[in-house]
């Protein structure tokens, strides 16, 4: 009886909601990480050549927040008048949208991994946060420069705080696609200066410039591009 | 002839009440256009027999200028007294006498709350804490849309601090329940702030006069013990004390509460005067809500998460009223006041916003004055009847409430979130003028409430405080037409605005308090002979500027414009004598415009059945009186966040009751079938498992309904 009395109550609640759905649906969708493709040139002339490229990751979340950008086309007045950047961010995390919390070792010269399927509710995405394991990320490989070749191994290196405001502007329904979690390496290495690398570079000496500019290429959260990519 | 109908429904109002009835001028002998001879029109409550021979009813009535008939105020019949009551002026205002509130286990106000047609009652954080409402097709959260009175005392509290229209009722004794006036919609001038749903008015009184003591015991060490005394010859006139205990049916579910309540009304010359008086206090903890993933991976149905959750609560509360009958109608003036506390800690959400736990701890005091005063006459205009009601009021709340943050380790402070003072003052008049042509009635009326606000919030500029005031009217208009199709049917459409006053802290000085506003529109019928009431109403509502609060989280969502809608059937009977049925199925649905989407939580389906059969007779020299009845509870599946759906719940409440001579015993089991059923569903981020990765995903939560109860009740009679 109790089966019955349920299943006709559910029934006739099902007609009186037959008008449609809540706004918004729970949802899956794979997540892959990759490297973009192209020559690793430093903002100091540095060539890098990567032997080794390994990701730590701990987890991966999607929030509503989007991340703060300028997009107005360059003007002579910019030259008058510039724009004032009186502090970073503006950036709110907002409402959390998706997370993938299995950590994932990645190996970036590999091409593509899938690392996992995020959990996920649909909306409006603006941004993602990734939080590296304790191993981070690890460069190895060589950098040129004018004749000079420095062998390089960073060690991993893994921020304090999760990598937050990764732009990922897209409206999530329930069609098939995945998200690819691309590392910008050459963003990741532009503020490496190897003619600084302290008391060596292999490893490298974690107090030296070039390993701080490596930290900072780290937590430079525009050297992660996120995609929505459709399924063909 | 239609003055002629009335003298009739006199008469057999007057009979109909036989012995234990009571004479009250109203109001309220306006019973519609071309009325049939049946009063008390609710559910289940007075079917007249007409093949009965009328008494003497030159008593009890005086004709009104123009020849309609009116009760005298003081009048009697050998002891007989006889109450009329409002007639109805829409489809869904319905009467739930107290045969019917006695009908099923009654343990308290869910159960209560249970009597109004189409309502869906929560307990989700304990047996002390105000239930959650929901009522054609809105979420009212803790009473912002259901507009809650009790004799007259208003019972939503104004700007509370945990939520809008925060009406707790646990104080209300079930046993002094004599009946439950339902006004669902807004279409009624009388209907005030929070009447967004509706207005559901408990009046009181005892059944049985003289003294009555009850004990109960049941299951999870639940003590109730219970006195009450009720003059043979002032059936309104009482004074009842309730005290409950209990260990409840899982963790952190223990409570005790001791209530109060008295009604004293004295006839002084033609004047009645009526006092109302209460008492009450409650301790209670609280299991918090059980993670749905969490009971998948082994945790407890009747889990609790999060400990030291709970509160205490007080209410001590008086009403003043002195009623004037004069030659065309009546007057009545009242004042009341009520003191109510409220300490409350939650912790729905674990760690998620703090390491240290996100419990929090919200306490309230609100001292409330308010008086209003009713004048209601009757006067001819075209040859035809017109009713004239007037209304003013005013109400002032003073309100202390903050909120702080506690440790989930220990329970210490270590955060303060805010700290206000807040004056409220509200005040309205309101009209409705009723036209009586023949078998048509026109309704109109108009209301209008205004607003002040002043509110110091104390923690501003480090404590030095800043303070900051609001104002704001809100017009409403009320109208109606109902049309009498023979003897039986009545046909009515009903327009009306309702509205619901904001939080004060919400407020920014100077701002004009912005309402939340509702239109609303019925159509409706009702069928109603001696022996059955029927009633059916289809009805929309559009709110232009909605808000849902999201109290697990403390979150406002605004939501814009929403329509409501749905269809409501009622029936009550008395088919066989002894036989009372009672029941009641709405459906509704609940949109955001824009969107098209569903709104979440509102509840789609909700049915209720009330029956009761009792029959006397005497045996050894002793009156016997076995009794049984039945409630049966059945709540559709609820919308919620993401397009889930909650679990649809079907309860069966049995009682049995013999009472021989001046003794009573009954045994009272609710959720006969032991449903495992999930009395409140909610979607929402928690993290309750630290150190591991939080989840910031919203994920189900539940809490427990109540499990299979037994309680036998041994009453005596003196």
């Amino acid at each position: 009886m109790k089966t019955h009395t349920r299943v006709a109550a559910s029934l006739l609640a099902l007609l009186c909601l037959s008008c449609g759905g809540t706004e918004r649906t729970r949802s899956t969708f794979p997540l892959v990480v990759s490297k973009e493709s192209g020559a690793l040139v430093t903002d100091s002339g540095w060539t890098v050549t990567l032997t080794s490229a390994t990701a730590s990751l701990t987890s991966a979340r999607f929030f509503s927040g989007e991340v703060p950008a300028i997009s107005r086309r360059w003007s002579p007045l910019d030259l008058l008048i510039s724009t004032a950047w009186a502090h970073p961010g503006h950036y709110v995390p907002g409402e959390a949208l998706g997370e993938l919390l299995t950590p994932v070792e990645v190996d970036l010269l590999a091409g593509d991994t899938p690392w996992g399927t995020v959990s996920a509710v649909t909306g409006r995405y603006g941004s993602m946060q990734l939080t590296l394991g304790s191993a981070g990320l690890r460069l190895a490989g060589m950098a040129t420069k004018d004749m000079q070749t420095v062998a390089f191994d960073t060690q991993g290196f893994a921020p304090a705080a999760p990598i937050e405001a990764i732009a990922f502007a897209h409206d999530m329904d329930a069609s098939a696609g995945q998200v690819r979690l691309a590392f910008d390496l050459k963003a990741t290495v532009s503020r490496m200066d190897f003619a600084q690398v302290g008391t060596g570079a292999n490893p490298l000496d974690p107090a030296s410039p070039c390993f701080n500019g490596f930290g900072r290429g780290v937590q430079d959260s525009s050297a992660y591009h996120a995609t929505w990519e459709v399924e063909q | 002839m239609r003055a002629s109908r009335v003298v009739t429904l006199s008469l057999l109002l007057v009979w109909a009440r036989s012995a234990s009835a009571h004479v009250e001028p109203d109001d309220d002998v306006d019973a519609g256009p071309a009325s049939p001879p049946v009063t008390d029109t609710g559910q289940g409550s007075l079917l007249v027999d007409s093949a009965r021979p009328p008494p003497d009813a030159g008593a009890v009535e005086t004709l009104l200028p123009g020849g309609e008939t009116s009760f005298d105020a003081g009048a009697s019949l050998g002891g007989t007294t006889v109450r009329a009551t409002r007639a109805p002026h829409s489809a869904s205002e319905v009467v739930v006498p107290q045969e019917v509130v006695q009908a099923a286990p009654r343990s308290g106000a869910t159960d209560l709350l249970r009597l109004v047609p189409g309502l869906v009652a929560s307990q989700h954080s304990g047996e002390g804490k105000a239930q959650q409402l929901f009522l054609r097709g809105f979420d009212a959260v803790h009473g912002q849309d259901v507009e809650l009175l009790v004799a007259g005392l208003p019972v939503n509290e104004v700007s509370h601090v945990h939520a809008l229209g925060y009406a707790d009722l646990n104080w209300l004794i079930p046993d002094a329940v004599r009946e439950v006036r339902v006004t669902e919609g807004s279409y009624r001038a009388f209907q005030g702030d929070f009447a967004v749903a509706g207005t559901v008015q408990y009046e009181l009184g005892l059944e049985e006069p003289g003294l009555t003591a009850a004990a109960s015991y049941g299951s999870f060490n639940r003590l109730r013990l219970f006195a009450g005394v009720r003059p043979t010859d002032a059936p309104e006139t009482f004074a009842a004390v309730e005290y409950v205990q209990g260990d409840g049916f899982g963790p952190q579910r223990a409570f005790g509460r001791v209530s109060l309540l008295g009604q004293a009304v004295l006839k002084v010359g033609p004047a009645r005067l009526r006092a109302v008086l209460g008492s009450a206090g409650s301790r209670f903890d609280s299991p918090g809500v059980v993670r749905q993933d969490a009971l998948e991976a082994g945790a407890g149905f009747y889990d609790a998460f999060g400990l030291r959750q709970g509160g205490s609560t007080s209410r001590h509360q008086l009403l003043l009223g002195a009623e004037l009958p004069h030659e065309t109608g009546r007057t009545t003036l009242e004042v009341y006041g009520v003191l109510s506390d409220l300490r409350l800690e939650n912790n729905f959400t674990g760690h998620l916003q703090h390491p240290e736990g996100d419990g929090l701890e919200q306490q309230q005091s609100d001292g409330l004055f308010g008086a209003r005063a009713h004048h209601r006459r009757h006067f001819h205009a075209l040859g035809s009847l017109v009713t004239l009601e007037l209304g003013l009021g005013g109400r002032r709340d003073a309100i202390h409430q903050s909120q702080r943050g506690y440790r989930e380790a220990d329970g210490s402070p270590y955060r303060d979130d805010f700290s206000a003072a807040i004056t409220q003052t509200a005040v309205n008049a309101w009209t409705e003028v009723a036209w009586q042509p023949g078998r048509w009635r026109f309704m109109l009326g108009g209301r209008l409430d205004v607003l002040h606000y002043e509110v110091k919030d104390e923690l501003a500029f480090d404590g030095q405080g800043a303070t900051r005031s609001a104002f704001g009217p809100h017009w409403g208009l009320k109208a109606g037409v109902e049309r009498a199709l023979g003897e039986a049917w009545r046909l009515f459409l009903n327009y009306g605005d309702g509205f619901r006053s904001p939080q004060a802290r919400s407020l920014s000085d100077g701002e004009r308090a912005p309402f939340v506003h509702v239109r609303g529109a019925e159509l409706g019928a009702s069928f109603v002979t001696p022996k059955v009431d029927v009633r059916g109403a289809l009805f929309g509502s559009y709110v232009a500027n909605d808000v849902f609060f999201d109290h697990t989280v403390g979150t406002t969502v605004y939501l814009g414009s929403t329509l409501r809608g749905g269809a409501q059937a009622t029936v009550s009977a008395r088919p066989v004598e002894g036989l009372v049925l009672a029941g009641s199925l709405t459906g509704a649905t609940a949109h955001v415009v824009d969107s098209d989407s569903l709104l979440p939580y509102f509840a789609p389906l909700v049915g209720r059945l009330d029956a009761s059969y009792a029959r006397p007779f005497s045996w050894l020299g002793l009156s016997w009186t076995p009794s049984v009845g039945t409630g049966l509870t059945l709540i559709g599946p609820r919308p919620l966040p993401y397009d889930e759906f909650s679990y649809a719940v079907f309860l069966w409440d049995v009682r049995a009751a013999l009472q021989v001579g001046r003794v009573e015993l009954t045994l009272d089991v609710q959720n006969l079938l032991g449903a495992r059923w999930r009395d409140g569903e909610f979607v929402f981020p928690s993290y309750w498992d630290p150190p591991a990765q939080p989840s910031l995903l919203p994920a189900r939560h539940f809490t427990a309904g109540t499990p299979r109860q037994f309680s036998l009740t041994l009453e005596v009679h003196l």
